[in-house]
């Protein structure tokens, strides 16, 4: 039964909608085609919908894995969240409207080149992920995007083939896969990587990867497995930047070389890390319209936050400077800033983030920083700053699996 | 005691009595060319210098059994004809010295010391001279290349040679087991072999084959630097040509020449076949780029603003920093403008008090419209026991300063073969 057959049904009986789309779920948990895809939108569908999926036929191990999912995203507080669903019909549209609807989602717009905006296509989808339906629409548009989490930019000519595997928010895309053999005269030495471009939707602010990862399931089409001897994982030592550069690229490595007569991987599946903060304060600061903010102090819990000035040199550009003062020198120094911490909101609600000029801590608990405002080349102003003072972090495991990689 | 013979025969070819000249050279040329044949290139490339060693009046001979022969025979001939007629252009080019030696009661350090006395060939055992106690080794080398009784010693006591700055270091503990190919002044050996598949979903998987290569030479007949390695052939057990296509002309900017001083040159090959267990033949050659000709100017006691002439070049001192053992040179001619002058190859020669031999190095030269400039960097080698030496970080004033602008070069193509290579 489609989640639309079942939702027609579930109104058409007078049940509510969540009910419907739990019920349908559950039935999709019954087939493995369908199993994580519907494992992951009941997850999304949060704390209601463990109600519902209590009175279903449902592996109580499933249940309770589901359960305690849904608590642990609950934890992360604003900084996680359901991803934005498209539901399609298959009605004809074009690509700029299509697109349009997805900018709204990601509450931003896409830089976009070379695209017939004006094509018309119809899809038919139920309840797919912003990644999914971007994806989707980029197939049919014959459009690529770079995964990333700040700006998208879209480019038309051909669809990406990379393979993508979808969590939530969350993309993970399989950007290169490298077999390497060196024979160094002292031993033979086999290394099999899999590079990885995780990207979020902008509803959700995590601190970035950790580069952990564990893989628990790699198999060719021969049958044979990927998988390495167990290793202790890798120490992840703090970095002594006091500016926050989360990674791009999560590199899978340790991992056999698949067989030689292999022509695909059949199964990767397994965890990789992405990192919270576990406490998370926002703060706000108007800024003058014209001219130089002039300083401005907040408080929140255990550290007093101050504008030191937000001065523009030029129409399209600025320089924020800001300090921190911490009562605990441990937070202090554990505290990085990232550029996604300083948010730059301009008239129309829109969004921005500039990037950190440079950071330091002094006397053990004042943390102070510079930040750059860019407009993309536009002459205006942000009327708001928004920083995000992250504390502390919680790590989730994020799952991927990726089916039939072909390796030619 | 470590016991460890290491015998290096050269197999030269069998030399008879002849009554004249003309018959000798045949025979010898004759009983070359069933060397040629035998399929091992120690013997084969023997046979090929063997060959050269005939001389000019055996060229038109040479030359007529490499139009008789096919394939690899007709390269060795042609190599070997190429390096008689290559020898008038290189008057410099020092003749390769064979030495024979036999010990049973000599450690590392002291072989590698009787070898340098014996071809004074620059050694600074230096590094080696930290380890505390070091076995004697049982050593023989008959007949051997310096660089053959080098590379012997050094696997003998376990002693890894690499060069810096055109000199030799001697790092102890450290030998590998590489392939490895000598032809007169110049070794040859092969690192790393990496085969590399790289899928992006963009285009068809690619694949790449590359081995690691590097040079050892002596250095007095070390080249001014070297152009991209040819491979002429390159097989591997499954039958498959490895030899990749030749590359497509890149359009090049303001004539720059193609050659690099790269230290580390890579083969490129096509990628073996997936069964592949070795590789049965890799042979082909690089292209030194030697000094034919040049023009030097020496310095004695040299100091700041000095200058002395090098035929119509005239080279002067714009800088000392002893304490960096760096010098800069200007370099000006009325017969050339600096950037005809910048062109050219500078080879310098440094000469300290108390030290008896630097490595030098000459960066790339940077002009202006009035001048060449030139960084000429040194470090001082203890290639001599013995000698009294300022203290440690004292600057040691420079005796001699020599420098040489080379007016014309010669190419000469150092083959390489090697065999059975294994991949697995």
């Amino acid at each position: 039964m489609t989640i639309l057959a079942s939702i027609l049904f579930a109104l058409a009986q007078g049940d509510p909608s969540l009910d419907a789309r739990v019920s349908a779920y559950v039935l999709q948990l019954r087939d493995e085609a369908t199993r994580d895809r519907a494992r992951d939108r009941l997850v999304h569908l949060g704390r209601p919908a463990l109600a519902p999926l209590e009175k279903a036929e449902i592996d109580p191990a499933h249940l309770e894995s589901i359960r305690q999912e849904i608590v642990f995203n609950e934890s992360l507080g604003a900084c996680y969240g359901p991803p934005h669903l498209f539901t399609l019909d298959g009605s004809e549209e074009s690509l700029g409207v299509l697109l349009s609807r997805l900018e709204t989602a990601y509450g931003s717009p896409f830089q976009k080149s070379s695209l017939d905006l004006g094509a018309r296509f119809a899809l038919k989808i139920e309840d797919a992920t912003f990644w999914e339906t971007l994806d989707l629409v980029c197939n049919k548009g014959s459009a690529w995007y770079y995964p990333v989490n700040d700006s998208l930019a879209l480019s038309g000519g051909m669809a990406s083939l990379k393979p993508r595997s979808y969590y939530g928010p969350i993309i993970a895309v399989m950007d290169r896969v490298l077999q390497q053999r060196r024979v160094t005269f002292a031993a033979v030495e086999n290394d099999f990587s899999i590079r990885l471009i995780p990207a979020w939707e902008r509803s959700i602010t995590p601190l970035g990867t950790n580069g952990r990862f564990r893989v628990t399931a790699a198999l060719d089409d021969t049958g044979a497995s990927l998988l390495g001897p167990p290793k202790a994982p890798a120490s992840q030592g703090r970095s002594q930047s006091l500016i926050r550069t989360p990674r791009q690229m999560l590199e899978l490595t340790g991992l056999r070389p698949p067989s030689l007569q292999s022509k695909k991987l059949v199964r990767v599946e397994g965890t990789f890390e992405l990192e919270f903060p576990q406490r998370l304060d926002e703060v706000r600061f108007e800024i003058a319209p014209e001219g130089p903010t002039p300083g401005a102090v907040k408080t929140i819990d255990g550290a007093t936050v101050e504008l030191k000035g937000f001065t523009p040199p030029a129409p399209w550009n600025a320089t924020l400077s800001i300090s921190i003062r911490f009562q605990n020198p441990k937070e202090a120094s554990e505290f990085r800033i990232g550029a996604s911490d300083v948010e730059y909101l301009l008239p129309a609600d829109q969004k921005r983030i500039g990037w950190i000029g440079n950071a330091k801590l002094d006397e053990g608990t004042h943390f102070s920083f510079t930040a750059n405002w860019r407009s993309g080349g536009r002459q205006e102003m942000p009327r708001e700053i928004r920083l995000r003072i992250p504390r502390g972090v919680v790590v989730k495991q994020v799952p991927f699996c990726f089916r039939d990689v072909e390796l030619k | 005691m470590k016991s460890v013979i290491v015998a290096l025969l050269l197999v030269a070819p069998p030399f008879g009595p002849a009554q004249d000249k003309q018959d000798a050279a045949s025979e010898r040329l004759a009983a070359a060319a069933r060397e040629l044949e035998s399929g091992d290139p120690k013997r084969i490339y023997a046979a090929v210098q063997a060959v050269a060693q005939l001389g000019g009046a055996a060229l038109p001979q040479i030359e007529a059994r490499a139009r008789e022969s096919k394939g690899r025979i007709r390269d060795y001939f042609d190599l070997a004809a190429e390096e008689i007629r290559s020898a008038p252009y290189l008057p410099g080019y020092p003749a390769v010295k064979r030495v024979s030696m036999k010990s049973g009661d000599k450690n590392v350090v002291e072989l590698l010391a009787d070898l340098r006395s014996r071809t004074g060939v620059p050694l600074s055992l230096e590094n080696l001279l930290e380890e505390d106690k070091l076995p004697e080794i049982s050593f023989e080398a008959k007949d051997a290349t310096t660089l053959e009784a080098l590379d012997a010693v050094c696997h003998a006591g376990n002693v890894m040679v690499s060069m810096q700055n055109g000199q030799f270091m001697l790092y102890s503990g450290s030998y590998t087991e590489q392939p490895r190919f000598f032809y007169g002044h110049y070794l040859l050996r092969l690192g790393d072999f990496d085969l590399l598949k790289t899928v992006t979903f963009r285009k068809p998987a690619s694949q790449s084959f590359n081995i690691q290569m590097d040079f050892v030479w002596d250095p007095a007949a070390a080249p001014l630097r070297y152009k991209p390695i040819r491979v002429l052939e390159a097989a591997d057990d499954r039958g498959k040509n490895l030899v990749p296509p030749p590359p497509a002309p890149a359009p090049r900017k303001d004539d720059v020449p193609v050659e690099e001083e790269d230290h580390s040159p890579v083969l490129r090959l096509v990628p073996p076949s997936p069964a592949a267990t070795k590789i049965v033949l890799l042979r082909g050659f690089a292209t030194l780029v030697l000094p034919k000709s040049k023009l030097t100017a020496v310095l004695a006691a040299p100091k700041a603003e000095q200058s002395a002439a090098a035929g119509d070049v005239q080279v002067s001192i714009l800088g000392m920093d002893l304490e960096h053992h760096e010098l800069r040179i200007g370099l000006t001619s009325k017969k050339h403008k600096p950037e005809a002058l910048a062109a050219l190859d500078v080879l310098a020669q440094v000469a300290l008090k108390g030290w008896e031999s630097t490595a030098t190095y000459v960066d790339t030269p940077t002009w202006d419209e009035k001048m060449v400039e030139v960084r000429i960097r040194y470090e001082p080698m203890r290639v001599r026991d013995g000698i009294p030496r300022a203290p440690e970080g004292t600057p040691s004033p420079i005796e001699k300063l020599e420098v040489s602008v080379v007016t014309a070069t010669q190419d000469k193509r150092i083959p390489f073969e090697f065999r059975e290579l294994k991949l697995r």
